[in-house]
Formats: structure tokens, sequence, C-alpha cells
């Protein structure tokens, strides 16, 4: 069997799987879902969720993706296969850990890419003349993404050089491999990130009152916005499924890539004390800096109502349009705002390149190609199917790619490993490989919770969703006549992707098959 | 900030920083990188 990479250091896989989990959702959704559900209130689903979910799914990855490698396979089907043996379909289920990443990947590089460009913008003083208000700001940004022509920008030149800029830093970084690309990455990446973070974490708590006519907007006001709880929208069953959701994204459980980041372990290397400490990270990056950075000064430039309607606008006119118009109000705001953007940057290129992991991996484990060529196959193949995402951006490409890659695949995916891990491979057996090497033992009630109720909760997020909202998506009554056309172009375009990674898989097999009978493995 | 809103706060970034200085004491303390000796692909 061929000899597969290996993370160099403890330190570094740990940073690498923060880096995957810490992403732009971190700094801008966290704290909107919060505001709009219940503030502080929040917080007790949130963490709800964190344990009987987001920490459950983190060791089941973890744990497989490790016992996997063990048997050369660093993605989903083959690892899968490496649980349940006697099963020749369930093979198949582990495509859809390899198909979320790609979709991810897809439309997640071209966002990454804004952030790399408005980076720019800030030092170059780019959009300086369309920050005299929100509506400026909406602008210069839909410009920017070709939306509309304006003023600002004449098309998506400028939006297309930045996507190719980012696209091959991230194609270099995955290029270069686990320990001298990602890895390495990850440990310069990720301390800078937390600089960042803390250093303008400590700016917006410390603006005061900017407007001394208003002295109720400030960022302890801003804080209370956030947090002050409303313990009544406890009741509201949305609530907690707001709270499940953003623990999934925030952990980067259920996508696929921790268990291909965990298949480059050692055998007794840990995974227990590892995946602790890379959820713990993220949480300090989501929970501490996140919350109080973009609704803090929110509500000190635009007070609560403000903030408010703010909030309602999306992670994306957070990000591209309030921020950068706050960074302009105070002194070297031009450096605050490249800080915020290159902040954000880092964390959307620790994500991506761990999304494009387990398809590389999958070239490289299951049909023996080499690194260079897989990493030239996948760039390649994702290059094209990142254009409709460019150039369909107003059409519902994204959202459509979002939905199916970013939110379905992943509670899914996740109730797929969590019933092959506990059930079939068998929690007794699962348990003594989670604790093979593990530096701290997991208290024993985990092994209910692993059993029984983490699948219990994600079939039944599946089931809400399938009654609430699965015909309507299905039939696409959400979406506007006019997005429909390129709506079910992109569907037909995820349906065939899958199927091409379906007929990838059996002749991935077939091979490996023929070459176990003529003793060549 | 209403008094619950401190409370929240404190008590949830109580909870994660005091975790996440648990996991890197319990990572820093070990004498060793805690790296199994063998490697993860000569199993099959």
């Amino acid at each position: 069997m061929k000899q597969r990479e290996n993370w160099g250091s403890k330190l570094g896989v740990i940073l690498a799987v923060a880096g995957s989990a810490v992403g732009l959702g971190n700094f801008l959704r966290f704290p909107v879902q919060a505001a709009q559900n219940g503030g502080g209130a929040f917080i007790i689903p949130y963490f709800a969720a964190l344990v009987f979910l987001g920490i459950p799914l983190m060791l089941i990855e973890w744990t497989a993706g490790r016992f996997g490698g063990g048997f050369g396979h660093g993605t989903a089907p083959g690892i899968f296969h490496s649980m349940w043996r006697k099963n020749r379909f369930i093979k198949y289920f582990g495509v859809v850990g390899i198909f979320g990443p790609i979709i991810i990947f897809i439309y997640y590089t071209y966002i990454e890419s804004w952030l790399l460009g408005y980076a720019f913008f800030s030092l170059t003083s780019r959009y300086a003349s369309a920050t005299s208000t929100l509506e400026t700001m909406k602008e210069f940004l839909r410009g920017y993404q070709g939306a509309t022509g304006n003023p600002y920008f004449g098309g998506l030149k400028t939006a297309y050089l930045f996507f190719v800029l980012t696209f091959a830093a991230n194609i270099l970084v995955v290029y270069y491999g686990i320990k001298k690309g990602i890895e390495k990455l990850a440990t310069w990446a990720m301390p800078l990130l937390f600089i960042l973070g803390i250093i303008i974490t400590i700016r917006v708590l410390t603006l005061g009152v900017v407007d001394l006519a208003m002295p109720d907007r400030n960022p302890i006001n801003g804080l209370g916005f956030l947090w002050n709880p409303d313990f009544s929208q406890l009741r509201n069953a949305k609530v907690w499924l707001a709270a499940a959701g953003q623990v999934f994204f925030t952990l980067s459980v259920g996508i696929g890539v921790i268990l291909t980041y965990a298949s480059y372990l050692k055998k007794r290397q840990d995974v227990v004390l590892s995946g602790l400490t890379s959820a713990m990270t993220n949480e300090f990056v989501e929970v501490v800096l996140g919350a109080s950075i973009v609704i803090p000064a929110a509500v000190t430039f635009f007070g609560v109502s403000g903030a408010t309607d703010i909030a309602k606008s999306g992670a994306f006119n957070l990000s591209f349009v309030t921020m950068p118009l706050i960074f302009t109000k105070i002194p070297l705001g031009a450096v605050w705002a490249f800080m915020w953007f290159a902040l954000l940057f880092l964390a959307g290129i620790t994500s991506s390149v761990s999304l494009a992991t387990p398809a590389i991996s999958f070239l490289e484990d299951e049909f023996d190609i080499s690194k260079k060529d897989a990493v030239m196959i996948f760039g390649a193949v994702t290059f094209v199917l990142c254009q409709p995402a460019i150039f369909l951006l107003g059409q519902g490409v994204v959202d459509e790619l979002d939905f199916w890659g970013g939110t379905f695949c992943l509670v899914l995916f996740a109730a797929i490993e969590v019933i092959l891990f506990s059930w079939v491979f068998g929690i007794d057996k699962a348990w003594d490989e989670m604790h093979l090497g593990a530096d701290i033992r997991v208290p024993r009630f985990y092994r209910f919770i692993i059993k029984y109720v983490t699948p219990t909760l994600l079939l039944t997020i599946l089931g809400v969703w399938f009654y609430q909202e699965g015909l309507s998506v299905i039939l696409m009554k959400n979406v506007a006549p006019e997005n429909r056309s390129t709506v079910l172009y992109t569907r037909i375009n995820l349906a065939s992707l899958f199927a091409i990674l379906c007929v990838l898989v059996k002749t991935a097999w077939r091979r490996r098959e023929k070459m176990l009978a003529e003793g060549k493995i | 900030m209403r008094p619950a809103g401190w409370a929240l706060l404190i008590a949830s970034w109580g909870i994660i920083i005091g975790a996440l200085a648990f996991c890197f004491y319990k990572i820093f303390s070990k004498k060793s990188d805690g790296q199994g000796e063998e490697n993860n692909g000569n199993e099959n």
C-alpha cells in the first residue's frame, strides 16, 4: 500500500482543523444568529447543540478518519467501507463527503476573493468615494459583483482578477501537500488571525461614545444588544434549530474535511484532546471575538434600530458594507479596514484549502494518482465549476449551491456517519478506537450521547426540515420565477457531478479488486 | 447591558476560555508531542 503523508506536529493538525472550522461564519453569521434568536438566551441552545451534536460529531470524524487512514483511505467512501466491509453500497453514501466539500469550495473561493479585493481597496482608498451612506456602499458591492453597471465598476474584470489570485493561492497551498502546504499555512495564519481578531476586538470595545448627542450608542450597549437574554425565545423551536445549524456550520462537521485531515494522523496519535482543542479554539474565535466586533460596532455607529436592520440585511452587507463604512469614521480607518478584511481572508483561506483536500485525497488514494496530478485535475475541474457562481451570482446559483452543499449535505452526511459509527461499527469498538493513544478520556456518558442522542437529533432535524420545507424546496416554490431556469441548470449540474463521483467510486473499487486478485496490493 | 446579559457573557467566555486553557495546558504539559510511533498506512 502506498505510504501516505503525515502531519508534522500535533499543534499543526489542531491548528489546521481549527483553521478549517474558523471561517467567515464565526465573525458574521454567529452574531447575526444570536441577535435574531433571543440574544444572550441563544447561547443556551447553542451550548446544548455543541455538547449533543458538535463535540460528538467532532470526535466521530477524528476517530473514523484516523481509522480509515490506517487502511489507506482518506475520504468517506473508503473510510465507510473500512467500517462496514460486508456492505458493498456503503461506499456510495460516502460520496456525499467528497461532493459537499467540492460544492462549497466552488462558491466559497469566489466570496473569499472579494475579501482579498476589499483588503486591497481599503489600502488604495478604492471605495472612498462610496462611503457617504450604506446605500452607496451597497451600490459599490453590487458593481464589484457585476450585478449592475455603475460608476464604480465597468464589469467583472476586477472581481475576476481577485478570484484568479485567490483560486491560485488555494491551489498552491494544496499542491505543497498536508505538511508543507496546509500545516504550514495554518501554523502562521491561525496565530496571525488570533492577533488581528484580538486587536480589532479591543479597538471596537474601546470606541466609547462617538456621538455625544446619543450616549446610548456605545459598544457596551452593543454587547447588551447581543447578550441581553430574551428567555421567552427558548420556547420557539426555530431558535433551537438555528442554534443546531450554527454549531454545524461553525465546527466544519458533517462536511467530510475532518475525516480527511484525521486520516493523515498516525495510528496511535491522540484524537480526543486534539478534537476538543480544535473545537474550543473555534468557539473562542466565534463566541469571544466574533461576537465582540460587528454588532457592538454597528450599535455604536448606527444605534440599536440601525443595527437591527443591518443584522437583518445579512452577513455580506455586514462585512462588505457596514464595516468598511464604520472604519472610515475612525482614525487610521484604512489600516483598520485592511486588518478586518485580512482577518476574514485568513479565516476564509484556511477553510477553503480544507474543502479542496477530500477530492484530492480521493484521487491520490483510490487511483494512485500523484499529488501534483491530483491537484491539477482538481484545479481544472473546480475552476470550470466556479464560473456559474461568478457569472450567474444574482440568479440564485450561490444560494442553491449553499443549500445543497453547505446545508443539506452536512446534516445528511452527519446522520449517516453517526449511525454507521455507533450502530454498525459498534459503540464498544468505536469507543476503544477513539481512546487509542488518547491524551484524555471522554466522559462515559458520551457513549449514550453518541449512540442515542446525536442520531436522534440529526434524524429529527432532517425529518422536520423535510416536513416543513422539503417539498417546496424540491419543487422550487421558494425560487423567484425569473431564476428558476438557472436554479434548474445548477441542480442538473449538481446531480451530474454526484453521478460522476459515484462512477469514480465504482471504478476505483473495481480497480482495487483487480489489483488484489493479481496480488499487486 | 443588563446584569443577566453580563452574567451570560461572563459564563460563556469563562467556559470557553477555561476549556481552551485546559486543552492547551494538557498539550504543552506532555513530555513528547503525543504522536504514536507507528505510521498510519501499514495495516492493510
